[in-house]
């Protein structure tokens, strides 16, 4: 949740929250109406804004395996839903707990930087039309979180023997 | 054409499993600490292992690393079932048709989350049938005695050879060469048959070098 109040939990036997930090709660109980309605939003249109990605992507990929192509889409999802739940709470720690490290991980032994980037920049084309600039401000800096997992050294080769299962290893 | 619809059919997208603030759950009420799935969990406190060991040499006297070994062994055993189930039924597919890389990503997220240190693999000889495993921050290691002077993560070496024996249906040893509490930076294991493994048996009481050790292995 957001760290403020996660730290209220732990620390409320220390001390009362200093005014500043009494403000930054208020702040955030106020914005807790806008953030459900986004997060209702990108709960409700997630089909539909994928879709569009989706098609593109087999022509933009057409020598890639599909099964590659559904998995970063799936991720990609993932991601979307990951963001929605950090921006709900405003919490960019969730964020990385839940999934930025493992993501990382993920695109690196998969090999799929160049997918995932695509997508990830593709979606958000495609929120930066369909929400507005309230909206896009809640959700961008989770969003540029996401980015932070695309890193140039996780090119792997696709051929890298670490890709063989674990059963033909003995 | 790729349907997101089809996409979403089963119930998850799935993620990090081992993310420790899904994997750790509870019902304090109880008095229950549980992983995800409702399996309990125990937190071992560092002076219990301070005692394990204690105890071991009191009654075992040298034979207390055989003894944690094969505990390891029955532990490993039975991790490796948990282990399995756990994930392939949250990622929906078999243990053995995941990717090497897959499979050593989803076992170093359970130690870490597990709280057992951080596990790494080096894939270097694995083309010659040996797999090394490098551990940092072993409990184990951490609370070994000072005069114990010998590599002290016998445990973690019997539920290694365990678990890799289950998951690819040979029985696999495992050995130790270096040793977080002997001053080196890591623990090192070396994974592999234990007709080859036999022929360092020396070295390794030697305390020789985990490069010598590799040459003759692969030589």
């Amino acid at each position: 949740m957001k760290p403020i109040i996660e730290t209220l939990f732990h620390d409320a036997e220390s001390r009362y929250l200093k005014p500043d930090a009494i403000v930054e709660v208020s702040q955030y109980m106020s914005s807790l109406r806008e953030r459900t309605s986004l997060y209702r939003t990108i709960r409700d249109q997630e089909i539909t804004w994928m879709q569009p990605i989706a098609d593109e992507l087999e022509q933009c990929f057409p020598t890639e395996q599909v099964d590659r192509l559904e998995n970063s889409l799936r991720n990609a999802m993932l991601s979307l839903r990951h963001c929605a739940m950090a921006m709900l709470m405003d919490d960019l720690i969730y964020l990385e707990v839940h999934f930025l490290t493992w993501f990382e991980e993920s695109i690196k032994i998969h090999g799929t930087l160049a997918i995932d980037s695509h997508i990830h920049s593709a979606l958000l084309e495609q929120l930066s039309q369909v929400l507005n600039t309230s909206q896009m401000r809640l959700l961008t800096p989770f969003l540029h979180e996401i980015e932070s997992s695309f890193k140039p050294e996780a090119v792997v080769n696709i051929n890298d023997e670490s890709l063989l299962t674990v059963a033909g290893l003995f | 054409m790729i349907s997101i619809a089809d996409l979403l059919v089963q119930p998850r997208l799935p993620g990090h499993y081992y993310s420790s603030q899904a994997y750790v759950q509870g019902d304090l009420e109880l008095g229950l600490l549980e992983n995800r799935r409702g399996d309990r969990l125990l937190a071992i406190p560092s002076p219990l292992i301070e005692a394990i060991y204690s105890g071991l040499l009191r009654e075992t006297g040298q034979a207390a690393g055989l003894v944690l070994f094969n505990c390891g062994r029955w532990w490993g055993k039975n991790f490796y079932i948990r282990f399995r189930d756990e994930v392939t039924d949250y990622y929906e597919k078999p243990l053995v048709d995941m990717s090497m890389a897959e499979f050593l990503h989803c076992l170093k997220d359970c130690w870490a989350t597990y709280g057992w240190g951080k596990l790494e693999f080096d894939q270097m000889h694995h083309q010659r049938g040996f797999i090394i495993i490098r551990t940092t921050n072993s409990a184990f290691a951490n609370s070994a005695p000072e005069d114990y002077q010998v590599p002290a993560c016998s445990l973690e070496s019997g539920v290694l050879s365990a678990f890799f024996s289950q998951l690819v249906g040979r029985d696999l040893h495992t050995v130790q060469t270096t040793c977080e509490s002997l001053g080196d930076t890591c623990n090192t294991f070396i994974v592999g048959t234990r007709s080859r493994l036999d022929a360092v048996e020396s070295m390794i009481e030697k305390r020789d070098s985990h490069d010598s050790i590799m040459t003759l292995l692969c030589a």
